[in-house]
C-alpha cells in the first residue's frame, strides 16, 4: 500500500523520462528512422548522376514483380525457412525434454550437458561456415565417410544442386538451435509441477500428460518460437552467403541475396528498398497471423 | 513397472550421448584439426585425432599480421558496443522499472518489436545513411548498429532485474544524502549484477559475431572485424586447413572464456523471459 502511494506521487512528474529518453532517442535514430526510410525510398529510384533519389511511383515494384528470378528467390526462401523452423522445433523440443527429464542422476551433470549443448551459440557465422565448409569439402570428413557409406564416388554437399539447400539448412539448424532450446526449456521448467504429480497419481501415462497437459500449456511459447525463428530465418543472409553465395545455379538464392546483389551492389537503392518493403510486408502478415491465431483464440476462449 | 524403469536409464544415457556427439562434433573437429601437422591433413580415411600433436598452426596465425589487426578491430567494436549498451540499457531499465512513463506499455512493446525487424531490410538505409553521414567504414557505424541490435532486449532484461530490487534500497541511500544517480550506481547496480553481466555478454557476443553489417559497411583491414576476415578464408583452405581452423578457434576463445565463467548468468537472463 505504501509503495503504491509513493509510486503514485512519483507518477505526477516526468523525472523518469531522463532515464528512458537516451535509449528511446538512440533507437529512434539508429533503428526506427533508417527502417522508415525504405518506404519513401521504395517509390524512388537512385540517380547516380545527381546522387539523389528521384520519385518514380511504383515503377521499382513493377520492375521487381516482373523478375522471374525474384519469385524464384522468394520460393527458395520459403522452402529454406519452413525446413529450418520445422527442424528447430523438433530439435529444441527433444533437447529441452531431455534436459528437463527426471532421469538425470545429478543436477550437476544435467547443467554440464546443458552448457555443452549451448556451444554452437558462441560460434560466429563465419566460424561456423569455415568449420562446416571443411567438413563438407569433397575430400573432407563428412563427405568422405558419407560417400563410402553410400558407396558413391563423392557427395557434393555444396556442389550438388538438389542437395545444397539441405546442407545449408543443416548448418543453420546446428548454429541456431541453442536459443530455441533454452526458450522451450524455460517454458517446461516453469510448468506447474503439481498438475503432473496429480496426473501421475491418477494413473495418467507420460504420453497422455504430454499431450493433454504439456502441449496446451506450451502452445503460446511454441508459437512465439515459431514466429521469432520464421522471421529470423526469412531474412537470413550471412551464413548461407559465406557458404554458397546463392549457388550452385541459384539453388540457394535467398531473397536477401537478391536484395544485396541486385539492389545494393548495383547501387539501385530504390529497387533495394522496394525489396525491403516486400520483405517487411511478409513479416507484417506473419505477425498479424500470429496475433490472430495465438491471441484471437485465447480471447475467445476466455 | 520396475523393469521398464531400469531399461529407460541406459536408453536415456545413450540418447544423451548421441545428442552430445552430434552437437559437439564440429567443435571437436575444428579443435583437433588446429592441432594437426600439415603432412597429416590429407591422410585417408580422414581422422579426427592427429597422430602427432602440434601447435604450429597457431604459431602460423601470428605470422598473418592482418588477422591480429582484425582481432583488435573486433575487440574495439565489441567493447564499445558493450559499454554503450550497458549505460543506455541500465538507465532505461531503471527508468521503466521505477517511474511513471507516458504510455509505458506501448513504448516497451514497440521497443521489443524493433528487435524482431532489423536484419537485411536495414542494409539499404544503413548503407546510404552511413555514406551521407561520412561514417561508412568506421568503428562508429558498427558500434551504433550493433548497439541497436542488442539494446531492445537489454532494456527489457534490466527492467525485469530492477523490478526485483526493492525501491526502499535506493530510497534509504538517497535519504542518506546521495543523488539518485549515485544510488543507481552504488546501491542498485551491484544488486542487479547478474542482469548487467547478462547484458554485457549478449552485447559483446552479438558485436563480436556480427558479420552482415560488417560486410556491407566496412571494407578496410583497419576497421573490419574478425568475422569479415574469417569469411574471406572460406573456400581457400584446402592446403592450410589446420591454420584456418586455428584462426577459427582463436576467434572463439574469448567467447569461450566468457562463456565458461559467466554462462549461468546468461542462461538465467534468457530463460528469465519464459521461466526461471
Amino acid at each position: 500500500m505504501r509503495t503504491r502511494s509513493r509510486r503514485a506521487r512519483a507518477g505526477r512528474d516526468l523525472r523518469g523520462a531522463w532515464f528512458v529518453l537516451p535509449s528511446v532517442i538512440f533507437l529512434a535514430c539508429v533503428v526506427l528512422y533508417p527502417l522508415a526510410q525504405i518506404f519513401p525510398w521504395s517509390l524512388d529510384t537512385w540517380s547516380e548522376q545527381s546522387h539523389s533519389f528521384v520519385y518514380v511511383g511504383l515503377r521499382e515494384f513493377q520492375r521487381l514483380f516482373a523478375q522471374a528470378e525474384f519469385w524464384h528467390s522468394i520460393r527458395i526462401t520459403f522452402q529454406f525457412t519452413v525446413l529450418v523452423v520445422a527442424g528447430h522445433l523438433v530439435i529444441a523440443w527433444v533437447l529441452a525434454e531431455v534436459l528437463n527429464s527426471r532421469l538425470w542422476p545429478t543436477n550437476m551433470l544435467r547443467n554440464l550437458v546443458r552448457s555443452v549443448l549451448l556451444l554452437p551459440w558462441i560460434f560466429s557465422v563465419s566460424a561456423a561456415a569455415l568449420i562446416w565448409g571443411a567438413l563438407y569439402h569433397p575430400i573432407g570428413f563428412t563427405s568422405w565417410y558419407t560417400s563410402h557409406l553410400l558407396g558413391v564416388t563423392s557427395v557434393g554437399f555444396l556442389s550438388n544442386t538438389s542437395l545444397v539447400l539441405f546442407s545449408v539448412v543443416f548448418v543453420i539448424l546446428w548454429k541456431f538451435y541453442p536459443l530455441y532450446m533454452l526458450m522451450i526449456l524455460g517454458g517446461l521448467e516453469s510448468l506447474p509441477q503439481e498438475v503432473f504429480e496429480a496426473a501421475r497419481v491418477d494413473g495418467v501415462s507420460g504420453r497422455q500428460s504430454f499431450i493433454h497437459i504439456t502441449l496446451p500449456l506450451m502452445r503460446g511459447l511454441t508459437g512465439t518460437v515459431i514466429l521469432v525463428d520464421f522471421i529470423t530465418t526469412f531474412i537470413h543472409f550471412d551464413l548461407v552467403w559465406i557458404m554458397t553465395k546463392g549457388g550452385p545455379v541459384d539453388a540457394t538464392y535467398l531473397a536477401s541475396f537478391f536484395l544485396y546483389e541486385r539492389g545494393l551492389q548495383t547501387a539501385s537503392f530504390g529497387y533495394a528498398s522496394a525489396i525491403g518493403v516486400f520483405i517487411a510486408l511478409v513479416i507484417g502478415v506473419l505477425m498479424y497471423l500470429y496475433i490472430l491465431f495465438f491471441y484471437g483464440r485465447e480471447a475467445e476462449g476466455q | 513397472m520396475r523393469a521398464g524403469r531400469s531399461a529407460r536409464g541406459p536408453l536415456f544415457g545413450l540418447l544423451v550421448v548421441v545428442i552430445l556427439v552430434l552437437s559437439v562434433f564440429p567443435v571437436l573437429y575444428a579443435f583437433f584439426t588446429a592441432l594437426t601437422p600439415a603432412r597429416e591433413l590429407f591422410v585417408l580415411p580422414p581422422k579426427i585425432l592427429p597422430r602427432h600433436w602440434t601447435l604450429d598452426p597457431y604459431g602460423a596465425v601470428f605470422q598473418h599480421r592482418e588477422y591480429l589487426r582484425y582481432f583488435l578491430n573486433s575487440l574495439v567494436i565489441a567493447g564499445g558496443t558493450t559499454a554503450l549498451c550497458l549505460i543506455l540499457a541500465s538507465l532505461a531499465g531503471y527508468g521503466f522499472s521505477r517511474f511513471w512513463i507516458p504510455a509505458k506499455r506501448v513504448v516497451l512493446a514497440a521497443i521489443l518489436l524493433l528487435e524482431m525487424f532489423p536484419g537485411v531490410i536495414l542494409l539499404t538505409p544503413y548503407y546510404r545513411l552511413s555514406q551521407d553521414l561520412h561514417i561508412y567504414d568506421t568503428y562508429i557505424v558498427l558500434v551504433l548498429i550493433d548497439s541497436g541490435l542488442v539494446l531492445p532486449i537489454s532494456i527489457w532484461l534490466l527492467k525485469n532485474f530492477f523490478d526485483t530490487v526493492p525501491a526502499s534500497m535506493e530510497e534509504s541511500a538517497m535519504m542518506d544524502g546521495s543523488s539518485r544517480l549515485q544510488a543507481l550506481v552504488y546501491v542498485i547496480a551491484p544488486l542487479a549484477r547478474p542482469g548487467l553481466i547478462a547484458v554485457a555478454i549478449m552485447a559483446f557476443l552479438t558485436a563480436w559475431n556480427e558479420f552482415m553489417f560488417a560486410l556491407i559497411l566496412t571494407n578496410s583491414p583497419t576497421v573490419s572485424p574478425l568475422t569479415y576476415g574469417l569469411a574471406e578464408l572460406f573456400g581457400q583452405y584446402n592446403v592450410q586447413r589446420n591454420i584456418v581452423m586455428a584462426i577459427t578457434m582463436l576467434s572463439v576463445f574469448p567467447l569461450l572464456l566468457i562463456f565458461i565463467f559467466l554462462q549461468r548468468h546468461l542462461v538465467r537472463g534468457i530463460m528469465g523471459g519464459s521461466g526461471k
